[in-house]
């Protein structure tokens, strides 16, 4: 139902716009803020009010959009998996860099020993990447991925630098062109591991607009 | 720097130009998304610019270590022990410019 503000004529039609009788807008006469009901406050130990992500049916399917944003036991099972294979990862290539370390520290204890510093860092951050995998799995594998290719490549480097100092019998200058040629192998092993640990620092990362 | 060793450091630094462009490359990247998370930025572009300063900087430290530190005359296990002192500082820097690069992995990111 619909009124004249101006001459009270009351119209049953709800299309109408306009009073027929002066052209005034109409109103509905039931939604006046004097008409309106107070709000309710309810008591504070009163139990939440269902959501329709908690429906009062459950027998009654709830509508798609709702669906995808409701987090099952499925859900949580899916998001677990690659974590759970990422610790693996990350295990496995703690254990083998934290054995190669060992070993070198045994038969080179003076060139092995001064690396402590970077090794520690490198083992303690591969701990923190383990730890925090299920939040943010690829970002774990790629830090553990760059720290433990670099502490098993370090290793390997020295193993074989090591070894052909004490086997390799030829000329100084054969000498010099083979640990150059490792060198390079070398440092281009470190160029892997700054790009795997930028590629972490930017992977899997909210611009300051949408965390906001 | 004594003009004999310009080529052995000129060729030292040649066989770290691999990591030494990387660098460069993901300093520009990590610059570029400055806009997205500044502070992951600026944490990561201090990290990947120490390690840039420390690769060349130590390899002029090693190239001149022996005449730097020892002089002329000096025995190999002066040379050993340098070394070895020289190798700790070099991978305590190292640490500390891999530090921020690190913390800038985990920073900032959704609990």
């Amino acid at each position: 139902m619909k009124q004249c503000p101006k001459c009270k004529h009351e119209y049953d039609d709800d299309g109408l716009r306009f009073c027929l009788e002066d052209g005034t807008p109409l109103v509905r006469p039931d939604v006046s803020p004097k008409s309106a009901e107070p709000t309710a406050v309810l008591p504070a130990n009163q139990p939440p009010l269902t959501t329709i992500a908690q429906p009062a049916r459950p027998d009654v399917p709830l509508p798609a959009t709702v669906r995808a944003h409701k987090t099952t036991n499925e859900d949580l099972a899916a998001t677990s998996r690659p974590a759970g294979t990422v610790r693996i990862v990350i295990g496995v290539l703690f254990v083998i860099s934290l054995g190669l370390t060992m070993i070198g520290w045994v038969a080179w204890g003076h060139i092995t020993f001064r690396r402590i510093p970077l090794v520690l860092l490198f083992l303690g951050v591969m701990i923190l990447a383990f730890i925090r995998a299920p939040r943010h799995p690829k970002v774990s594998l790629l830090t553990g991925l760059a720290l433990g290719f670099d502490l098993i490549e370090s290793a390997i480097y020295i193993f074989i630098s090591r070894g052909l100092q004490s086997t390799l019998q030829t000329s100084e200058a054969q000498m010099q062109t083979v640990f150059t040629t490792l060198t390079v192998l070398d440092d281009f092993a470190l160029a892997a591991v700054f790009i795997l640990l930028t590629a972490a620092v930017l992977t899997e990362r909210q611009s300051i607009s949408q965390t906001a | 720097m004594e003009s004999a060793k310009i080529p052995v450091w000129l060729s030292e630094m040649a066989q770290q130009l691999p990591s030494m462009i990387t660098l460069l490359v993901c300093i520009v990247l990590v610059i570029a998304r400055w806009k997205r998370h500044p502070t992951v930025s600026l944490l990561a572009g201090i990290g990947l610019l120490l390690l840039f300063l420390h690769l060349p900087f130590f390899t002029l430290i090693y190239a001149q270590g022996p005449s730097l530190f020892l002089g002329k005359n000096y025995t190999s296990e002066d040379i050993r022990n340098l070394f070895f002192v020289l190798g700790l500082i070099f991978n305590g820097t190292r640490v500390i410019a891999f530090a921020p690069l690190l913390a800038a992995i985990f920073i900032g990111r959704p609990r």
